[in-house]
């Protein structure tokens, strides 16, 4: 009895108000998980983690051990580039392939990821984690943590906290950039969608040709492009169908699993707690507005050269965002909204599926870029 | 060209990957270098999106004859 009396003297002893604030935060995401519906299967675990990296005196070796594993550059960031292969394999990028040229809003989408760079280097942080705050508008976990562990960035855990609270908070902050860059006569733009069907060699060919063209150009991208490719050629070769059905299930839940609260390594509220972290945050969200803003604003460019019978709707541009499928769905409802008879799903997700593949270059070239100013 | 003279010099171009291997400079940078790279970043993407959309096409044409 003694023992467990003096258990609970050292852990009130070393208990101070930073952990408890951080037990707050991980109380809230895991109410955001289950509650709200908010990413759970990563805002739960990652809520978890927080609390149990602040609990006094315990030491939680095995987190380090898991974050080194899965995380970090040692073993070349195991667990996001895998979870990729999941990712890949869920994606059907057949509506995309029957029109290519929605990618260009895959591209559009990403302004907000270098115009965030631009904002964070005015509030002052260094060129590494400028860029690695940026990549934020990536809106894509592992493209965030790959770009963050490979500059070396200080704020790995609230970065990935902004990018999955934001993917999920997509429903929210996507619709009122949209209402305000657009017109309602805009908005009520019917686009008919026309399928075309895609041969199953040009389904193959795909991924092995996006893999080639990002080495070529964006060679730090590879290895997520290459990854998530591979994902999609296991999906779509039609010969390893168990392959693909692990991949997407069995795999992406495992990895995802480990991700969440092996990312709460870096939770501890001496890396946590400052108010960088609170910038990160807003500085995240204008990531997410700016990537909004930048898909609607090339659809509107477009569309002054459009014929007036073949004009786009100009909210399309806005599922360029790469928070798949929720800003595809997020677009298309508010088509319905405006005319019930206007079904643009079939486009935003060509488009939401190009953002992924624009968000992953994205990161390429960012990292990049960033060595000329060494 | 830069294939070819690496096919040639394997030395120099060694030499060339050793001085291009740069560590980040830990100063924010400038609101100028922010805009450069903002335009530059933005510009490539655009680029190699539109690459891929040709290639996609192309191969859409091509073995859509085929079937």
């Amino acid at each position: 009895m003694e023992a467990l009396f003096d258990n609970f003297a050292y852990m009130m002893e070393g208990t101070n108000w930073q952990m408890m604030v951080m037990w707050l935060i991980g109380g809230i995401l895991i109410t955001l998980a289950i509650a709200k519906d908010m990413e759970p299967s990563l805002l739960l675990p990652i809520g978890f983690g927080a609390i149990l990296m602040n609990l006094p005196n315990v030491d939680l070796h095995i987190i380090d051990v898991l974050f080194d594993i899965g995380i970090s550059e040692k073993f070349g960031e195991l667990f996001p580039l895998v979870l990729f292969i999941g990712i890949g394999a869920m994606i059907d990028f057949g509506p995309l392939l029957s029109n290519p040229k929605l990618m260009i809003f895959g591209a559009a989408a990403q302004f907000g990821i270098f115009f965030t760079f631009f904002m964070a280097s005015l509030c002052g942080f260094d060129i590494k984690d400028a860029a690695s705050i940026a990549i934020i508008g990536a809106a894509d976990g592992p493209t965030s943590i790959i770009v963050a562990q490979e500059l070396g960035s200080n704020y790995l855990p609230a970065i990935m906290v902004a990018a999955y609270s934001y993917m999920a908070l997509v429903p929210i902050v996507q619709p009122p950039v949209v209402k305000l860059l657009t017109t309602k006569k805009e908005r009520m733009i019917r686009m008919p969608y026309e399928a075309k069907e895609v041969s199953k060699t040009t389904r193959i060919l795909f991924p092995i040709v996006i893999t080639i063209i990002t080495a070529l150009f964006a060679p730090m991208a590879v290895s997520l492009i290459g990854f998530l490719m591979f994902g999609n050629l296991i999906r779509e070769c039609g010969v390893l169908n168990s392959l693909s059905e692990t991949a997407q299930k069995v795999l992406a839940n495992l990895i995802t699993l480990f991700l969440g609260i092996t990312i709460a390594a870096r939770m501890h509220y001496s890396e946590f707690l400052n108010i960088n972290t609170l910038i990160i945050m807003g500085l995240g969200l204008i990531a997410f507005i700016f990537d909004t803003a930048g898909g609607i604003m090339i659809a509107k460019l477009i569309n002054l050269f459009l014929p007036k019978n073949k004009k786009i709707n100009p909210m399309i541009g806005a599922a360029g965002i790469s928070a798949f499928p929720m800003s595809s769905r997020v677009i298309h409802k508010m088509g319905l909204k405006e005319d019930p008879q206007n079904f643009l799903l079939m486009h935003t997700v060509g488009i939401n599926v190009s953002g992924q593949i624009a968000s992953v270059i994205a990161g390429g070239l960012i990292m990049t870029l960033v060595y000329q100013f060494s | 060209m830069k294939f070819l003279s690496m096919l040639l010099n394997p030395e120099a171009t060694e030499a060339t990957v050793e001085a291009t291997e740069k560590v980040l400079r830990d100063t924010p940078a400038t609101a100028k270098e922010a805009l450069q790279l903002m335009a530059e970043g933005w510009g490539s993407i655009f680029i190699v999106i539109i690459i891929m959309i040709f290639v996609i096409m192309v191969l859409n044409k091509v073995f859509s004859k085929a079937k």
